[in-house]
C-alpha cells in the first residue's frame, strides 16, 4: 500500500534536509538583528539624516521611503541569498547526489506558522500587560524579542516533528532556553536584538553545517540515468 | 453500497498504479522533481521509473523537459493542471472510500 503522506513528507523534506535554508534563514537573522541594533542602540547614525530626509520630502513620503527601502533590502537579501545558495549549493553539487525538487512558496504547514505567530503574538500581549503593571515600557520590546526566539523555538520543533529532521530539535531547545537568558540579562534593547539574533544565527548556521557534512558524505553521480 | 461500487469502478487507473501513484504523489507536493529525487523518494528502479513517467506524460499528467547539467543529462518532470486535477480527484475519491470501507 503506497502512504501518499508520507511521500509528500519526504519531498517536502528535501527543502531543510540539505541545511540550505538554515544558512538564508541564518543570514536574514543575523542582518534583521543588526537592523534592530542600529535604530534601538546608534540613533546619531541614522537619525539626522532621517530627519533631514523628513524636513525636505514631508515625514509621510519619507517614513514611506524609509520603511519601504529597508523592508526591499531584507527582502532582497533573503531571495537574493536563497538563490545564490540554491545555484551554488544544491544545483551544482547536491543534485549530483540526492536530486533536486523546487518547492511549492509554502513548504511549512499553515499549522506551525499559526502556532509561531500565535507564541509571538502571546508574548507581545503579556510583555505590555507586565509593562503597564510595573510601569516600564521597554518590557514590552523585551517580551518582543523573548517572542521572537520562542516563535523561532516552536516552528524549527514542529517543523522537525512534522517532517522528521531530528537536528531541529536540540535547535529547538538550546534557542528557547537561551532567548529567555539573552531577553532578561541586563542588555540594553539593542543589544538584545544583535544578541538574539547572533543566537539564532549561529544554531542554525551550526544545523546547516551539520547537514551539509552528512549529504557531503553521500555519493555523487553526474548523469541522473534517465 | 452500489455508489461506491461505481465509484470503486470508475477510479483513474493510471494513477492508481502504484508506482505512478508514489510518482504523482511526490510531484502534487512540489512544482518539479528531477529524476533522481524520484528515484530516490519514490525507491523505484531507474527503468520502472523511466517507464511509469512515460505513461503519466502520454496520458497528459505530466510535463518531462531534458536537458543538460555540465554535459550530463538532466530529466525533470512537474505535473500538468490535468495531472493536479485528476490527483486530487484520485485523492479525494480513495479517502471517501476508505471512509466507507472502514464504516462496513
Amino acid at each position: 500500500m503506497i502512504n501518499i503522506r508520507h511521500l509528500q513528507r519526504q519531498t517536502r523534506r528535501f527543502e531543510f534536509a540539505d541545511g540550505v535554508r538554515d544558512f538564508q534563514t541564518a543570514l536574514l537573522i543575523l542582518l534583521m538583528s543588526i537592523f534592530g541594533w542600529v535604530v534601538w542602540d546608534l540613533p546619531n547614525l541614522w537619525l539626522p539624516a532621517a530627519r533631514d530626509f523628513m524636513r525636505w520630502q514631508g515625514q509621510l513620503f519619507a517614513g514611506i521611503v524609509i520603511f519601504g527601502l529597508t523592508f526591499a533590502l531584507v527582502y532582497l537579501v533573503s531571495e537574493g541569498s536563497l538563490r545564490l545558495l540554491n545555484e551554488v549549493v544544491r544545483r551544482r553539487w547536491l543534485s549530483r547526489k540526492v536530486g533536486l525538487v523546487t518547492q511549492k512558496k509554502w513548504v511549512v504547514s499553515r499549522k506551525t506558522l499559526f502556532a509561531a505567530f500565535t507564541i509571538m503574538l502571546l508574548s507581545l500581549l503579556v510583555g505590555s500587560v507586565i509593562a503597564v503593571t510595573v510601569g516600564d515600557p521597554w518590557l514590552v520590546l523585551r517580551a518582543l524579542y523573548l517572542g521572537m526566539g520562542w516563535e523561532f523555538a516552536l516552528m524549527y520543533f514542529m517543523i522537525g516533528q512534522e517532517l522528521d529532521i531530528r537536528r531541529y530539535r536540540p535547535v529547538a531547545l538550546v534557542g528557547a532556553v537561551l532567548s529567555v537568558l539573552i531577553a532578561f540579562a541586563p542588555l540594553s534593547v539593542g543589544q538584545i536584538s544583535l544578541a538574539m539574533g547572533m543566537l539564532w544565527a549561529v544554531l542554525l548556521a551550526a544545523s546547516g553545517f551539520y547537514a551539509l557534512r552528512q549529504m557531503a558524505a553521500l555519493p555523487e553521480s553526474a548523469d541522473d540515468g534517465a | 453500497m452500489e455508489r461506491e461500487v461505481q465509484d470503486i469502478t470508475s477510479i483513474d487507473r493510471v494513477i492508481h498504479e502504484p508506482a505512478r501513484l508514489a510518482i504523482v504523489a511526490v510531484l502534487s507536493s512540489c512544482e518539479s522533481a528531477d529524476f533522481k529525487a524520484l528515484l530516490g523518494i519514490t525507491g523505484l528502479s531507474k527503468g520502472n521509473l523511466s517507464a511509469q513517467l512515460q505513461k503519466l506524460e502520454e496520458a497528459g499528467y505530466l510535463t518531462i523537459t531534458k536537458g543538460f547539467q555540465e554535459r550530463y543529462t538532466h530529466t525533470t518532470c512537474a505535473l500538468t493542471p490535468a495531472g493536479q486535477d485528476a490527483f486530487k480527484a484520485y485523492w479525494a475519491r480513495y479517502k471517501a472510500l476508505g471512509g466507507v470501507l472502514n464504516l462496513e
